[in-house]
Order: structure tokens, then sequence, then C-alpha cells
């Protein structure tokens, strides 16, 4: 009997396969393509993949670490440039310049001086290489000194504040809006101009309150010039004095004014025996302990003065001050005009960049594609008042003056002169000349002259005719009308003359034909004044000088650093969504560009990266944040004073009262006070958090909060903390309540509250008008504002200095670490965040998959309604983004029902996937030869027996590689759940994120926990896909011997 | 032990089965042939449902298939179907193929399914492919495990629907084989096929179909060797037919004899043969036919791969045999015919006479 | 059919050259043609080089033409091609006729 053979390849036999006609033999060929992939390369792609895996791990370091330090060329650029052994830094005795010197140049040798005077002294004659105090001090002594120069970037920060006693809480808030006041206004502007200009005016006449409703003692020093010292008669002046005065006025007080040393000043102000303390007051978070500080009044920051002979020669290089410099430098100039000759012949060496336009010009000057540009000045004023921050006049050349031509012996050449003479005279001209080539383009229309009473245009019509293309003196405006310089004084002169206007357009070649054969009756438009062109017609007075400008950039160093609010006009703002935030600063930087986060730790990154030039931060935060990060600068001055309080929908107005009256108590007994130090001084981190409830007689309340606001709300240790969060339990607790906080994203937070889902909302909740509309808010619980924050101008930066790269970041890499995973046990957060990643994804993709045989069911249904039904929800679901399904479920389905978030998740990521999955079953059904069917039913099969036993497998084994993805897929759009305040995998990055504020490490290490996690979980699919391949299953179920 | 009457069905509108209707007994072994298109595959896979007559009825024993009633998948397991394109299920071994309807249907237990399995597979020649994936074997070979596969379940009646049309003709001869042996068991089959030499061999009957309905039925020798209606002719000889109705007194020699040249041409026939043909006819029509009746049905039929022509023509009138006749006039045309023609034939049928001539053939 | 006629210089022989088939169709015009040619004629040739076909009614025509030179003179056939030639061995006229 011939044994029973396993050995499948039989050879020798021709197999004729015959694909077109049983399909089912094109899935083996692909199976067995595969089934190669695997057996023989299966190692290699492993292996592959973890590489990969293994070097994006290596390249870690480069996001962590900081940028290696700069070197520079001879010269100091920038204060980095002085932190060497073998440089000598002065730095004052006393004043807060003292210990950021000290900090900052830790590598160099430090000599302390009595007073800055001697500090200057001692740079001029180059006894020290720099010295180090408040830049606006400095730079009025550099003003007057050609000797002294102030390096651009500062070392440190420095807010110039008013001291108080710390009783006088209400007197700050009133000094404050006295200073954002003084500040909107332009008072600080023009005072700040006047005393820091070469020769300050003496002090203007203020007036004193006639009837002052109190007497403020005011402490100042008197040793500071230009800020308080003593005038030529002995009388104090400066600008703290003036400032005293002005706030006076304000206050209506009366004020008492004593000088004394600086150290005595300090315990004065702590005692109490005076009641502000203005003497250039350098407000640092020491001193903040012991007095009340107001907003900064005078904008500065602790600079570095150096000899001016030590500037660094690439800031001279690029000054471009003369005709001269421009040799050697890449200059645009318009094609076909004559400045390139011009230039040619008083300068050699240029290299020449030739555009077509103006605009173009301008715009390779500022992206640095040329180094100038030349134009005629008109346009050169035009473009300066347009980008002033960027561009400016470096030096002009080449007069020219430009006018309307007459035609010889006409008498319009008199007549218009003389017009011209008169507008001359009264200045108009000068005025009209600001207007047409500034930058402010509502102002450039041209009044109708035909109205003026006494018109009537018999003398007939003057016809004007110019090359429209010469913006400003002669061009084409947005509705089509014709404006510019030109046109407005012809149409001035043709009103004089009682004449109609008419305005011809013709190119510049053909005007002076035009004119002398009498077409028409005057040119224009940019016309210079020629000899040549004298002798062929007659020109009225000049009405405009111009030259040849040369455009440079401004120094780049200068314009990118935002110092006040006006340079906000324009920039790119940050703004976290669903915050007041949005609306104040429309309010008050109209022009600026919101753009919206969702999460607030983006913010910061956004800023540091360039993303956005400024963000928009409530005030506590604020000064943490900065605390925090040295990159970032708060702009001195509130954009908004705001009241934070608990928020309650309309329903829980019982709620509402009770936690108010709690908190007047809690404000009444001095304990918020008390929380205010714990929570705003020192490191929020080690603040402890009181006990809650054991057993809370009234049961739980769930809340909202955002925890991403430190130190109001935080996560600490996977726990809720922060002031407000203190506050509330404190509050609940003597309610007889406990607590059970629910994470949110500020997106969803409102709505939380408002649907009832829970019972309050806390967390540095501004109180609003619009939202007291549809909310209720309790007694607020503290009050702030909101601030401007913006990086830091030059390269401050972290000391990495010296060192190898690699060392440093692997440095670098360790602290992210650390930072991330180690510190309060912060793996525990990520590892819980898997689980229900996890979870969500596989009870879904199973209830999924159960659900999609019941639609694939009903969508080959051949009932129409059925199948009609089926086909509706599948285009729902495949229509809809899914995380608009989830929100819908949980925030209108489920709205009134106290569902986990989790369960509603589950459901919507099922009925996503059940559509989806659907599909795919009734596409492999339908790619099974209808065939097979039919064989199974002529043996004797049910259709549902048939269905089971005969398609099924086949389709499960078709369709399973495209499964394999779409739970894959799945898995990965389970990172949205943190809006309906679920706690995946990404949202405790998030968090995470949101203490550490990095971006790199935290971003990377969740990426690649995904992707193992996906690849963990997908395996056990292509387990099962091997398991269903007919060629391995044989290979097991040997049979037994036939003898 | 099948019962069809008038049978009907439609696709699109376009009718396939036009009232049809046959009896098949126990044991018997009936052959279906025709032309492609003509519903045999359709009326075979009516017979087990596979397909939904429009009308009609089908007795299988005492059962009527279409009454909503009866358990259809239970009457299936007594018919058996073997498709023209085999139908193996891919991601089954041939063993679990052949064992999957007893096991699963009829709960036969997995030992004695895979004896049973195994047995047939013995019977079909493939043992040693037990454990082979159906995407392995050449198509010869998944034919007969298919046919393996249906008598696993015992089957009273087996259908094999164009077993072999997909098969190359090396392959054709294993399976008609194991059909052959099949058929001496006494198992009741229908078989639509083209295999016609196999047909003739193994059938008890045949039945041709042609326009929608059982055209002529008969045994082999009937169908094969003398089939009666034309189209069954044309079919069997494998003949292309041309037919006239032809009139004495309305009749062009010329147009009737360009017709029958392109006919003639486009059955590939040589010049010389077409010549002879157009003699034999002119000399029949003109001198035997017309001579004698007014209206005579006419038909040429040309066989394109033998190259034998057939020239029939058909009156009614008094039985005469015109081929016997002594006038004059026809004598030479009788000479002509004689010699030409191979075969030359007279018979009555219902009333009507036939004279059939046959050209270029072997000789009778 | 076409058909042409040459008659010798003193009438004595005619030439008649066919073109084409001689069937139940053009049989008729050839007998007529035939007809009013015999007088004087001794011998009547035949040519059939351009006939491709000729049928039984062809075959009555030649057997008239024959018959009626049988008695002052004689037919001859010539040119006759391989199929004609058939035709008449078929119906036993090669014996009869003059076939050159």
């Amino acid at each position: 009997m011939p044994t029973f053979e396993t050995n499948r390849r039989d050879s020798g036999l021709t197999r004729t396969r015959r694909r077109e006609e049983n399909p089912s033999h094109v899935l083996p060929d692909i199976r067995a393509l595969l089934s190669y992939c695997r057996g023989n390369t299966a190692a290699k792609s492993r292996l592959f993949s973890f590489g990969a895996a293994l070097l994006g791990i290596l390249l870690l370091p480069a996001g962590c670490g900081g940028e290696p330090a700069k070197s520079n060329g001879a010269g100091f650029a920038v204060p980095e440039d002085l932190n060497k052994p073998d440089c000598v830094i002065g730095v004052p005795q006393g004043p807060a310049a003292m210990q950021a010197g000290e900090r900052f140049f830790n590598r160099a040798q430090i000599k302390y001086f009595n007073s800055p005077s001697d500090g200057y002294t001692a740079v001029k004659h180059k006894k020290i290489d720099a010295f180090v105090f408040d830049r606006h001090s400095m730079e009025y002594a550099a003003k007057s000194d050609p000797d002294l120069a102030i390096l651009p970037s500062g070392i440190a920060e420095e807010h110039i504040v008013v001291g108080m006693p710390l009783k006088h809480g209400q007197l700050l808030e009133e000094v404050n809006r006295f200073i954002a006041r003084y500040r909107a206004d332009g008072t600080y502007k023009d005072m700040y101009s006047r005393w820091f200009s070469e020769n300050p005016p003496p002090m203007p006449e203020i007036p004193v309150p006639e009837n002052p409703a109190r007497r403020l003692k005011v402490g100042t020093e008197g040793l500071n010039e230009p800020m308080n010292f003593y005038s030529g008669d002995g009388d104090l002046t400066g600008f703290d004095m003036e400032f005293v005065k002005r706030l006076a006025l304000f206050l209506n007080a009366e004020v008492e004014v004593t000088a004394t040393t600086f150290d005595a000043l300090m315990p004065a102000v702590e005692a109490g025996r005076i009641d502000l303390l203005v003497a250039n007051l350098n407000g640092t978070p020491e001193r903040r302990e012991r007095m009340l500080m107001s907003d900064d009044y005078v904008d500065s920051a602790i600079s570095v003065m150096v000899h001016s002979g030590n500037l660094a020669e690439s800031r001279q290089v690029d000054a471009i001050t003369d005709v001269g410099d421009l040799s050697g430098k890449r200059v645009a100039y318009l094609t076909g005009s004559c400045y390139r000759q011009l230039t040619e012949d008083l300068v050699d060496g240029v290299k020449f960049l030739s555009f077509s336009d103006h605009n173009s010009g301008v715009q390779a000057l500022r992206s640095n594609k040329a180094d100038a540009v030349l134009v005629n000045q008109p346009v050169g004023r035009l473009f300066v008042s347009r980008f002033p921050d960027e561009i400016q006049i470096a030096c002009s050349f080449s007069e020219d003056f430009y006018g309307i031509a007459f035609r010889k012996g006409s008498p319009l050449t008199e007549q218009a002169s003389a017009v011209i003479r008169r507008l001359k005279e009264s200045g108009e001209l000068a005025e009209l000349s600001d207007k047409w080539c500034g930058a402010d383009s509502a102002k450039k229309n041209i009044p109708d002259f035909t109205k003026r009473p006494g018109f009537t245009g018999k003398n007939g019509t003057l016809r004007f005719a110019a090359e429209p293309t010469m913006e400003p003196m002669c061009y084409v405006g947005q509705g089509g009308e014709h404006l510019g310089l030109d046109v407005e004084i012809m149409q001035r002169v043709a009103s004089a003359l009682d004449m109609k206007f008419e305005f011809v357009p013709m190119n510049f070649g053909g005007l002076i034909e035009a004119l002398v054969s009498g077409k028409v009756d005057a040119v224009g438009g940019a016309m210079s004044i020629t000899e040549e062109r004298k002798e062929k017609v007659d020109f009225a007075e000049s009405h405009y000088a111009g030259s040849i400008t040369v455009l440079a950039r401004k120094n780049a160093e200068r314009t990118s650093a935002i110092t006040a609010f006006s340079q906000l006009s324009g920039k790119r703002i940050g703004i976290l969504s669903g915050t007041t935030m949005d609306r104040i600063a429309q309010d008050t930087f109209p022009d600026s560009e919101p753009v919206y986060f969702n999460s607030f730790p983006d913010l910061p990154i956004a800023l540091e990266s360039g993303k956005i030039d400024a963000f928009l931060m409530e005030e506590p935060q604020a000064r943490l944040l900065v605390r925090q990060r040295p990159k970032l600068r708060m702009l001195p001055g509130k954009l908004s004073s705001d009241e934070y309080a608990f928020l309650f929908s309309f329903a829980e107005s019982e709620l509402c009262s009770s936690f108010s009256e709690q908190i007047r108590k809690l404000k009444a007994d001095g304990t918020l006070n008390e929380l205010d130090k714990k929570w705003f001084s020192g490191t929020p981190d080690a603040q402890a958090m009181p006990a809650p409830l054991p057993n809370p007689p009234n049961g739980t309340l769930r809340y909202a909060t955002v925890p991403q606001l430190e130190p109001f709300t935080f996560l600490r240790g996977g726990q809720v903390a922060g002031y407000d969060i203190e506050v509330a339990q404190r509050v609940a607790s003597s309610l007889g309540y406990a607590l059970e906080p629910v994470i949110m994203d500020w997106g969803g937070y409102l709505d939380a509250v408002a649907s009832g889902k829970v019972r309050f909302g806390v967390g540095c909740t501004t109180v609003t008008e619009e939202r007291k509309q549809k909310m209720l808010f309790s007694e607020p619980n503290y009050s702030g504002g909101v601030v401007v924050i913006v990086a830091q101008d030059g390269a401050a930066g972290e000391a990495a200095g010296g060192g190898k790269w690699f060392a440093a970041a692997a440095e670098a890499f360790a602290s992210s670490f650390e930072r991330t995973f180690v510190r309060e046990d912060r793996w525990k957060l990520i590892l819980e965040g898997l689980k229900v990643t996890v979870l969500i994804t596989v009870l879904s993709a199973v209830l999924g998959t159960l659900l999609a045989f019941g639609v694939c069911a009903m969508r080959r249904s051949k009932k129409r309604l059925v199948s009609g039904i089926a086909r509706g929800y599948i285009a729902l679901m495949q229509g809809m983004p899914i995380l608009v399904i989830l929100m819908i479920l949980y925030y209108v389905v489920f709205a009134k029902v106290n569902i986990d978030a989790v369960t509603v998740a589950v459901i919507g990521f099922s009925l996503n996937f059940a559509a989806y999955a659907g599909e795919m079953f009734r596409s492999g059904i339908n790619g099974i030869p209808k065939g097979q069917m039919e064989a199974a039913l002529a043996l004797g099969f049910s259709r549902y027996a048939a269905f089971r036993k005969v398609i099924l497998p086949q389709v499960l084994r078709r369709i399973l590689p495209v499964y394999r993805g779409e739970f894959i897929s799945m898995l990965k759009m389970t990172s949205i759940v943190g809006y309906i305040a679920i706690q995946d995998l990404t949202k405790m990055s998030d968090i995470i994120r949101s203490r550490t504020y990095e971006a790199f490490f935290p971003l990377i290490a969740t990426a690649i926990i995904y992707f193992a996690a996906a690849h963990l979980l997908a395996s056990g699919l292509t387990w099962l896909e091997f398991r269903l391949d007919p060629h391995n299953r044989r290979s097991r179920a040997k049979g037994g011997k036939i003898r | 032990m099948i019962s069809v009457k008038h049978l009907c069905k439609s696709y699109n509108g376009a009718p396939v089965l036009r009232n049809v209707s046959a009896e098949i007994g126990r044991g018997e072994i009936i052959s279906i042939i025709g032309p492609s298109g003509t519903g045999k595959s359709t009326f075979l896979r009516c017979l087990n449902l596979l397909e939904h007559p429009d009308a009609g009825e089908i007795l299988v024993g005492h059962t009527n298939l279409l009454d909503p009633g009866t358990d259809v998948p239970e009457l299936r397991m007594k018919m058996g179907m073997v498709f023209q394109q085999f139908n193996l299920f891919p991601h089954m071994t041939v063993l679990e193929n052949i064992m999957l309807a007893p096991c699963t249907l009829r709960r036969i237990p997995r030992t004695k399914a895979r004896e049973k399995a195994l047995e047939l597979l013995k019977t079909v020649g493939l043992l040693d492919k037990a454990e082979a994936l159906p995407e392995e074997l050449s198509g010869g070979q998944q034919q007969r495990v298919a046919i393996a596969r249906t008598l696993a379940m015992e089957p009273e009646i087996v259908l094999f629907d164009e077993p072999t049309s997909a098969l190359d003709p090396t392959m054709v001869n294993e399976v008609l084989t194991v059909i052959r042996n099949l058929s001496k068991t006494g198992i009741t089959m229908i078989i639509v096929t083209h295999e016609m030499r196999f047909a003739r061999d193994v059938s008890t009957r045949v039945l041709y179909m042609d326009e929608g309905i059982v055209y002529e039925e008969g045994t082999p020798q009937e169908i094969f060797g003398s089939p009666k209606r034309p189209r069954t002719r044309a079919f069997i000889r494998r003949m292309d037919m041309l037919c006239f109705e032809l009139d004495k007194f309305d009749f062009d020699l010329y147009h009737f004899r360009s017709e029958v040249d392109d006919f003639a041409v486009r059955q590939m026939m040589e010049q010389k043969k077409r010549n002879a043909i157009q003699l034999v006819l002119e000399e029949l029509i003109e001198n035997i036919l017309f001579p004698r009746m007014e209206k005579t049905q006419l038909e040429i039929g040309i066989s394109a791969e033998s190259g034998e022509a057939e020239i029939r023509a058909l009156w009614t009138g008094p039985a005469e045999n015109p081929l016997n006749a002594d006038d004059e006039a026809g004598q030479m045309a009788r000479m002509i015919l004689s010699k030409r023609c191979s075969q030359r034939e007279f018979a009555q049928e219902d009333s009507r006479n036939i004279l059939t001539l046959k050209l270029f053939g072997e000789t009778k | 059919m076409n058909l042409s006629m040459k008659k010798n210089e003193d009438g004595t022989v005619l030439t008649v050259i066919v073109d084409g088939s001689i069937d139940t169709v053009t049989a008729p015009e050839l007998e007529n043609r035939l007809e009013g040619a015999y007088a004087g004629v001794k011998e009547l040739i035949l040519d059939f080089a351009g006939v491709d076909y000729v049928s039984s009614a062809g075959l009555r025509v030649i057997m008239g033409a024959d018959q009626r030179m049988s008695g002052t003179g004689r037919l001859i056939l010539k040119n006759v091609n391989e199929d004609v030639r058939e035709v008449f061995e078929m119906t036993g006229f090669d014996e009869l006729l003059n076939i050159e």
C-alpha cells in the first residue's frame, strides 16, 4: 500500500492555472508572496524597524539639549562674549545689578564700584572691559559720551517698580491703575524721551491737588541721574520726581518726599514709615517678599556697557551711511532706470541686482537677498513708512527735481508756478508731500476741488497726461481712481484757474510728444527737470525735490525685540482657545494676528520656536513661568484686571450661594491671603494640600478643572493641586462635601459645567459679562489680570558653553528623561494612560466587529429599506470626523446621563469601526466567486451554513490585512479622547508637558509608545492570519498512515 | 424520477427556456447537447434550484421542487452537482473538501468520513493528493476531486454542468474516464456536455436542446446516427445550413447561385466543389423538381469541417421518387446526379416527400 | 455568356467562340444564335476555351447542333476544360462528340 505522503510539491505535473475562471487562485499567490516575505525576511524587517526606532531614540538628545555657544570674531557682540576668565566686569555695590552681574559673568573677574558713574569712567578709560547696570541709566550716560556703548542684549530682567508696605493693598491697585494710564496715554513715552535725551529740559509744571484727600510719604535717593537727582538749583528732580508729582495728582494726595540712602529706604518701606518708594527700584523676587511692588513703570533690563571701540566689527560693517559704503554690497535697482549708471559713476565694486518693480526690490532687501535698494526719494519715503522697523533711508545722492511740463510759451506755466509757490509758502506743499509719501493709505485721497465755492469751470479743461505707475507721484488707487502728489497738485492748479480737470493716462515715453503736439496741456508724473527736456518744453516751478535714496535694513537685533505693547501691532499673538483672552487681544491689539492653541503648554513652546511673537497669559502664572524659563519675558503692564471665581450652571444656584458665603468667610478671616502667599511665592511644587473629608455627610461633588495653570490648578503626582483647588477643598469640607475632580481641556470645560456633567468648575476662570449671561459665578477668590509674554532678545540661553556637544546632549537627555518619567513617578501616569488607550481600542474593536456583521448583513439585504438604512448608517459614520461623533455622544446624546466617559468613547469608536469593518466584510464577501456558494448549496448546505463554513473563512483571510490596518488606525484615533475628558496616553503626555514645558522629549516618547503598542496588538492579528492560512494548518494536521 | 413540465425562464426579458418538458427515469444517463446559449445549463441548474424558473413544474420523486414548503437543502443532498469551474473550496485541503459536507450535514463522524473520503479519492485515482490544496492541483485533478466530493454525500442523482469544458484537451479524458466509470454504478446522471463521442458512448438517452425547448430527443443512435429534425442534424453533422423556399414562377437562378456560392465560400469550400454543387443544384431544381412541382423547400448544408455537403428538397405531393422517373428531359440530370452525388435517398414522411443528396462524402 | 462568330473566306467553316457558362439561362441564347448560322457551314467549331460551366441545358443545345451538322458536316468542340469534360463524361456525351 502506498504510504501517505505529506510532501506537497509534486513536480512533474504541468499545472494549468485558470486564473480568470477561478479567482480564488489569486489569493494564494498573494499569500505565497506574504509568506515569502515573512519567512525569509521577517528577521530582516523586524531588525530594520527596531533599528529605526533605536535611531530615533539616539536622536532624542539632539532635541533636548541647548544650543552650543556662539563664537565671535574680534570684539564683543553679546554679553556672553565677556564671560571669560581674562575679562574684568564691573558691578555696582548693592543694587540688583550686582547680583545679576555676578551670576551671569560667573567665569569673569568681578570688580565692585561704589557708584555707577565710577563704573562708567572705568569703562571709558578701559580699566575694566564692561560695567553692568540698568540699561536706561547707562543709555543716558552713553548718549553724551561717544566712548561708551551699550550691548543690545541684556543679561537679566529688571522691573523698575514702586515699592509699598505689604499692608497697602488698596494703594497698590491705585498705583497700578495710574501706571497703566500713564503708559496708555503716552505720558510715559513723553517723559522718557525728555529725561533720557542729551539735555533734558527742566521739570514741567505739574499742578498740585487743591484739596488732597490724603497724605503720602515718598522715599527716594537722589543719586541716580536721570531718575532721581539734584538739579543745579539744589532741588530734587528727575524722572521719578515727575512721576511722583503726576501720581499725586492722580491720587489726589499731598506728598512729602524724603531722600535717603538706598540701604535705609528698604527697611523704611517694610516698616511702613514711608508709603511709596520711588527710586529706580528694581523689583527682584527676594524684595517682593518684603514689600508690595507695583507694575513696571519704566522698561528696562540689566545691561552691559562696553567701550565703543570694543564693539564687534560686524556691527560697523553693516552700517551704510554713504554711497561709498555700497562698495562690495549687493545693491538692487529698477531695471531701465538710470540709477545703476549714476551709482557706477560714483563708486566701484558694487554687485548690482535688477528688479522689475519696486516691491520686489524692497522685498529682497527685507529678506536679506540684497543689502541696499536704489529708489527715488518719494518711493523711498513710502517704503520706509510701510516698514518702519525694518528699513531706513541710509543716504541719498544726486539731487533730482520734479516738475510739471507745459508747452513752450504757454501761459499755464506761470499760472501753475504761482499756485505751487503759494502752496510752498503756506506749508501746504510739505503737508501734501508727507501725506502721499506716508504709510497711511486711508489719507491718500484727493478732495473734489470742483466743489469749491466759486468754481464754474468756464475756462475750459486742463488735460494732464502722465504714466499712472509712479507711486506715490501718480498711480491708480484701489477703486480705479487716479491718485498721487502730481495729480493732486494739478487738480489744485486746474481748480485755481477755474478749469475742469481731465487725466489722460499715457506711457512715459510719449508724454513730451503729446504735449508738444497739443494733444494735452500738461504732462508730469515723477518727471525730472532736465536740460534736455527744457529745450522742448517749459517747466513750472519744481514742486518736489527728490534724490536717489539708498534704502538699507535697520539693525536686525533692535527690530526683533518687542518691548512695548505698541510693537505688537501686526504680530502673531498666541491665545488659549476658549478663554477670555481672545476678546482682550482683539480689543487691545486689533491689528494683531491671533493664533489659537488648545492647551497651555503649547504657548511657550510656540513662542520659543518662533511660531508666534507673543502670547497672553494670566498674571500669576506669568510670574511663575518667567521665573522658570529665562528665555521668556513679561511685558510690563496688564491688559486687563480680572477676577477669578468658581463657575456654576444656573441650575446650581443654591450650591453657588453656599460657596460664595464660604469664600467671603475665607476672605474675611485672612485665609485667602495666607493661601495666596503660600501658593504664589516659593515653589508651588512643594506646597502641601489639605486632607479631604473622609466621610462626607453630604456626599461627593464632581467638579471640572483644567490642570494646566500653575499655581492655580495643576497636576502633581497624579493629583490636582493648587490655590484654587485648595480653596475648593476648604469650602467643600466646611459644607460637608468631598470632591471628585474631572480633568478637562479648555474646549470642553464650559460645556461640562453648563450641561450639568459636573456640579461646578474651578481653576483660573475669569469672570466676564458674556459668561455671566450663561452661567453663574461665585464670589471671586482671586484678582489677577492678563499680561503679554514675549521672548528675550539676544541669545540668553543656558550656560552650555565649552564642552563637547555630545556630553551636553547626553546631559540634556538625562535631565529630560528624569523630568518626563521619573519625577513624581510620572511614568505611572503614562502607564495609566496606556491602559486606557488599549482598553478603549480593544473593546471598540470587538464590539465594532460584532456590529459590523449586522451592518454587513443589512447592507446586503435584498429589501431596499433594510439596505437603505445600512447605507445611510455607513455614510453617516464615514462622513463625520470621529471627534465630532464623540463630542456629540458625550455632550448631546448622553449629556444628562451619568455615564463614564470611557463607555461613551467605546460606544463612539464601536459605531465608527462597525461602519468601516462592515464595508470591509461586504467587499470581502463580494470578492468570493459565486461558484463557491453554489457548490456549497449543491451539496445541501443551507445558505447560512454555507456562509459559515465556506464563505466566511475565505472572507476572513482576505480582509485580515485591511482589518489589521483599521485596527491600528483606531488605536491612533483614540488619541483624541482627551476632548471628552478621558486621560489616555496622549492626554497624559500633555499633562506632563504642561509641567515640564518641554516639547520634544515627551512627544517623541509618546510616539514611540504608540508605535510599540500598535504593533504589539497588531501582531496578535498577524498571528491569527498565520493560523488561518491553510498552508500552515495542514502541516500540523498530519494524518495517519494508510497501510 | 424527475419530471419537468413546461419550464420557462427569461433573463432580462429575453426568454431562455421556453416551455421545456422532460422525464428522467431512475438509472438513466441523460446527455443534454446543443448549441451554446440555448439554455442547457439553465435547465440543469433549475433542477436543483440554483436557478429559479419563472413558470413550470419540477417534480423530484414525489416532491414538488417549486413548492415554497419544500426543504430544498435536504433535497439537494440527494442531488449532487459537478460544475464547469470545479468550485473546490480553496481554504481546505482535498480531504477536507470531501469530508466537509458529510461531517457537517450528515453528522458522520470524522474518522468514518475520512475513510470514505480516502476510498473515493482512490476511485478517482487521487489518493496521493489527499493533503494537497486545490491550488496545487491541475484542472483535471480538481474536477476529479469535485466529483469525489459530490459522491461523498451518496446522491441519487448527479448533475454535470459541462464538466470538461474548462479543461485542456489533455485532461479531458481523465475526467471522462471517471464519469464513465460512474455511469456503470447505476446512479442517475444528467450531463450537459459538448463531448459528442462521450455522450454517444455513455448515455441511455440524449436530449438535444435548441430554440429554448427540447428540440429533439432519442437514443444516442437516433440522435447521433439519424437525427430527424434539421437543426439537430445540422448540429450533429456540424453543418451550417442554408434554407430556401423555391417557387417555380419566381426563381432567379443567378441570384440563387450567388447566394449558394457565398455560403459555400464561407464554409471554405474550394472552387471545384462549389462548381459541382452548382451543377447538381441546377440539374436538380430545373430538371427534376420544377417539372414536377411548383413549390419546394430546399436545404443546403455544408460542413466546413468535413467538406461534406448535403442537399435536401422537401415538397408535398404524391409520393414519387423523381430519381426513378424515366422522363427524357430529366435523364441527363439524373445521370449527372448519380455521378456527382455520393448518396441519393428518397423518403416520405408525414405526407412530405424528401429527397436527400449528399456530396463529397463516403459513398453508400 | 458571350458569343463571337467567325466565318472563313468561303463560309464553310464557322468558328464560334463562347465565353462564360452555358446553363438553363444562357443555353437558349446560344441556340438562337446558332440557329441562323448553319447555312452553308460544313464545319462548325465550338471553341470552349472560355467556358467554365456547362449544365444539361447546354448539353442539349450542343446535341442539337451536332445533329444538325451530322447531315452536312461535322461539329467539333475545342479547348474543353476539365470540369466541362467531366460533365460530358458523366453523361456519356464524350463518346458522341468530337472533342479536340
